[in-house]
């Protein structure tokens, strides 16, 4: 069968082309609409801009395939695969990409609102301008995790998706939008989040030793127990964000915002936050051995038991700051 | 199956509007009469191609894209696009250089001048130059070499002056010791000119510095800095490493924003003079230097879309290469003072090249927009960047969302790509190259920079999109681009 016959039959009413076998299939623009092409080889083709909406591909091979502008929209993608695929400006809408084969693939700019993509291996794929608002990444079974190796999620927009348990070591997710998202328990040791968007994130036991957050924006976001070894987050948001239990150590929050932020019980021993705002955040029962203080804001905050008699603490503000035994420091 | 067409974009699609309300309208009989005389010249093929780069500012690499352009709209964006003869001329000029033998375009220039001269007939400067005089400034030997540009002039004389630099100093021989310092160089002075170059032999007219001290002149702040730099390194294509250039400059840079006592600390071992200048930027430069801020003031220097480091030689990003890829579509590496486009109204304060403009010297400059597409720094600032600073970071996000519910993304981006540029050609594998290069939030804030009201914008949009197949689909991306952007504007 050739692209020809496939579309005359179609336009006939057949519906069912189940492990057709179609290399290099000219099908720019083409309308198919809701057919089954589970287990068709289609790989090298041209299906760019064509109406995919509903079409059943699961385990098809689209290797390499041209499916930039393609509408994908709440199609089943299923283990197929997408290696080196171009789906530049595509749209997949609500599409169920679970185990999907997406490696080296081009998602710049597309829609992949509302996907599921558990379990799918996108390590090295563009997702830079894509948005993944809603998007189910988290992590299926043991050892079962969405791959985004070396992917490019620059500005991508990932609000809300759910990211727990996912790989993200050493991935660029710089000016990425992860607000609202779940992080839980996800691997980030060494990622860029640069400038990124994690308000109201949920990071509770995320791995981010090493991972760079500088001028990233964690306003409300919960670290609970999370790892922040060596992280570098100079002249981040924290406000309000929870960081309790969490291990700070080593840690460069130089001028960072932490006002109102929860540091119960962290271990912040030789971390820097000189210069940063912890107006009223709450340091109680904190590590923090040889923490490099200096020139805070510490006016109101909280620090009963804390752990500061190593801590540098030159020039910083103190007024009415709970001191670790219980008093009230005045001027 | 429909096809991807280009089609012949008239005058609308390269019309500039503020310069249609500056000058009437040239009238139809008019412009007929003068798109006739130039179809029966001898060298009609010349002219018509030396329209379309003038108009473009790229040229023409396929004839039949050239077909598609009517002689007769090409002439009328002339019109629309140069207010002035003199402006007519330099875009002349510059579309020589751009001529793959521009010698054998020459006549076919002066023909071009001496019969377009009618449509300005109102023109002071068209009045007051006698034909022959206005063409001798093409003369028959011209060569492309012959036609420096204002940057390129200004590049011969190295800005080295005699003004005491030493915090520069010190600084520059700090990162000269690093490994990365041709990297240094090279980013500095993308930002300081608004322009890349890899050729060593320009970098090398230039003391590093001289680059440092123009750094800190447009620099009021930190922040400011940090924003320089950044614009540049998001454009590159090696942005891991240079965002690690602009790190390593950023902080030796910030002793020039210390406070004034410690800098005075640093400074003990220097004269009392240089201290006054570790303090403060420096101001506008002394008449015998020629610093780049003169340049970029006049608003003549182009927008990089994308900067390329061809030290490791090229990656598969389609990112621009400047100097050698003349088919571009910002109307922007070119030099020519009227080679920007801005298809909008609105106050348009023209800068003088030699002061600095007001925007230049105000806290809030962003050297992006003075870089834009435009190539207005005082318009830049006073008015265009409205549009788009209503719309923060978040909103630019939700931008981005409602788009792609509501419309094809690619559809979306092809037709702004259309409309701040030239007519996507799905055909061309360079025009994907360029698309590549711009995401959608990208090419959403040009749009906004561009057009700084909503009605100029969706008449624009509406247009393009007619004139793009399939229709529908365009007509589609239009209507959600206009509906998504309208909140945004006043």
């Amino acid at each position: 069968m050739d692209s020809r016959q496939l579309l005359k039959q179609y336009e006939t009413g057949k519906t069912n082309f189940q492990g057709v076998r179609i290399r290099g299939a000219e099908l720019l623009e083409a309308d198919l609409i809701g057919v089954n092409l589970t287990k068709a080889e289609l790989s090298s083709g041209n299906l760019m801009f064509a109406y995919l909406t509903r079409v059943n591909f699961s385990e098809a091979n689209l290797t390499s395939c041209r499916l930039s502008g393609a509408n994908l929209n709440q199609s089943k993608l299923i283990r197929t695969r997408l290696n080196s695929a171009d789906l530049h400006g595509s749209s997949l809408q609500g599409a169920d990409m679970r185990g999907a084969q997406l490696t080296l693939a081009n998602l710049l700019d597309a829609n992949l609102m509302d996907c599921d993509l558990r379990n799918a291996n996108l390590s090295g794929a563009n997702l830079s301008g894509a948005c993944l608002r809603g998007a189910n990444l988290r992590e299926e079974g043991s050892n079962r995790s969405t791959n985004l190796r070396g992917a490019n999620l620059h500005q991508t927009d990932l609000r809300g998706a759910n990211l727990s348990g996912a790989d993200l070591a050493r991935v660029n997710l710089s000016q990425a939008d992860l607000g609202d998202a779940t992080l839980r328990g996800a691997d980030l040791r060494g990622a860029d989040l640069r400038g990124s968007n994690l308000s109201g994130a949920l990071l509770t036991e995320a791995n981010l030793s090493e991972a760079i957050l500088d001028d990233a924006s964690l306003v409300n976001a919960r670290l609970d127990r999370a790892n922040l070894i060596g992280v570098q987050a100079s002249n981040c948001n924290c406000t309000q964000a929870t960081l309790a239990d969490a291990n700070l150590k080593h840690g460069r929050f130089l001028g960072a915002c932490m006002v109102d932020a929860k540091l119960a019980r962290c271990d912040a021993s030789r971390a820097d936050f000189s210069q940063a705002d912890l107006l009223r955040a709450v340091l109680s029962e904190g590590y923090f051995a040889r923490t490099n203080l200096s020139q805070t804001n510490l006016t109101d905050a909280i620090m009963i038991r804390a752990e500061i008699s190593s801590a540098n603490l030159n020039g910083a503000q103190l007024n009415n700051a709970t001191m670790p035994d219980g008093s009230t420091y005045r001027r | 199956m429909t096809k991807w067409v280009e089609v012949a974009f008239g005058a609308p699609s390269l019309a500039n509007p503020r310069k249609r309300s500056q000058r009437p309208m040239v009238p139809s009989w008019l412009l007929d009469e003068v798109a006739q005389q130039l179809e029966s010249q001898a060298e009609r093929p010349q002219i018509h191609q030396l329209t379309f780069a003038a108009n473009q500012h790229r040229w023409p690499q396929d004839s039949n894209v050239l077909d598609l352009y009517r002689l007769r709209d090409l002439v009328q964006d002339l019109t629309r696009n140069y207010s002035s003869f003199e402006e007519l001329k330099q875009s002349l000029r510059h579309a020589l250089s751009l001529a793959p033998e521009s010698k054998a375009f020459v006549p076919a220039a002066r023909t071009l001048l001496k019969v377009a001269k009618q449509a300005y007939q109102g023109d002071s400067s068209a009045a007051a130059l006698p034909t022959e005089a206005s063409l001798s400034e093409f003369p028959p030997t011209l060569g492309a070499e012959a036609i420096v540009s204002p940057f390129e002039t200004r590049a011969s004389n190295p800005i080295d002056n005699p003004l005491p630099t030493q915090p520069y100093d010190q600084i520059a021989a700090t990162l000269e010791q690093s490994p990365s310092a041709t990297r240094i160089k090279k980013l500095l002075y993308a930002v300081c000119s608004g322009e890349w170059s890899n050729d060593p032999v320009m970098l090398g007219r230039f003391r590093l510095s001289n680059l440092l001290k123009q750094l800190h002149k447009m620099s009021p702040n930190e922040e400011a800095l940090h924003k320089a730099l950044r614009n540049v390194v998001v454009t590159l294509n090696r942005q891991m490493e240079y965002e690690l250039v602009a790190q390593l400059i950023q902080r030796e840079c910030q002793k020039l924003y210390a406070p004034q006592d410690e800098i005075a600390k640093q400074a003990s071992y220097g004269t009392a003079q240089s201290n006054a200048t570790h303090i403060d930027p420096p101001g506008p430069a002394p008449s015998n230097e020629a610093p780049f801020n003169s340049t970029l003031g006049s608003g003549v220097d182009p927008v990089p879309l994308g900067f390329y480091d061809d030290d490791e030689g090229p990656e598969p990003t389609g990112i621009l290469i400047p100097g050698t890829e003349v088919d571009t579509p910002v109307s922007g590496w070119e030099t020519s003072p009227n080679s920007g486009s801005t298809p909008d109204t609105g106050p348009k304060v023209k800068a003088s090249p030699s002061e600095p403009t007001e925007a230049w010297a105000t806290p809030d400059y962003n050297p992006s927009y003075a870089s834009s597409p435009q190539g207005d720094v005082a318009e830049a600032s006073a008015g265009t960047v409205q549009a788009a600073q209503t719309l923060d970071w978040q909103g630019l996000a939700e931008l981005r969302v409602e788009l792609m519910r509501y419309a094809n993304p690619l559809r979306v981006k092809a037709l702004m790509f259309s409309t701040l540029y030239y007519p996507f050609d799905a055909n061309s594998d360079s025009d994907w190259s360029k698309l590549q290069t711009e995401t959608l939030g990208d090419l959403i804030l040009r749009l906004m920079e561009q057009f700084q009201q909503h009605s100029s914008l969706e008449e624009q949009l509406q247009l393009v999109a007619s004139r793009l197949m399939p229709n529908d689909e365009y007509g589609n991306a239009a209507g959600a681009i206009i509906r998504a952007l309208r909140p945004f504007y006043p």
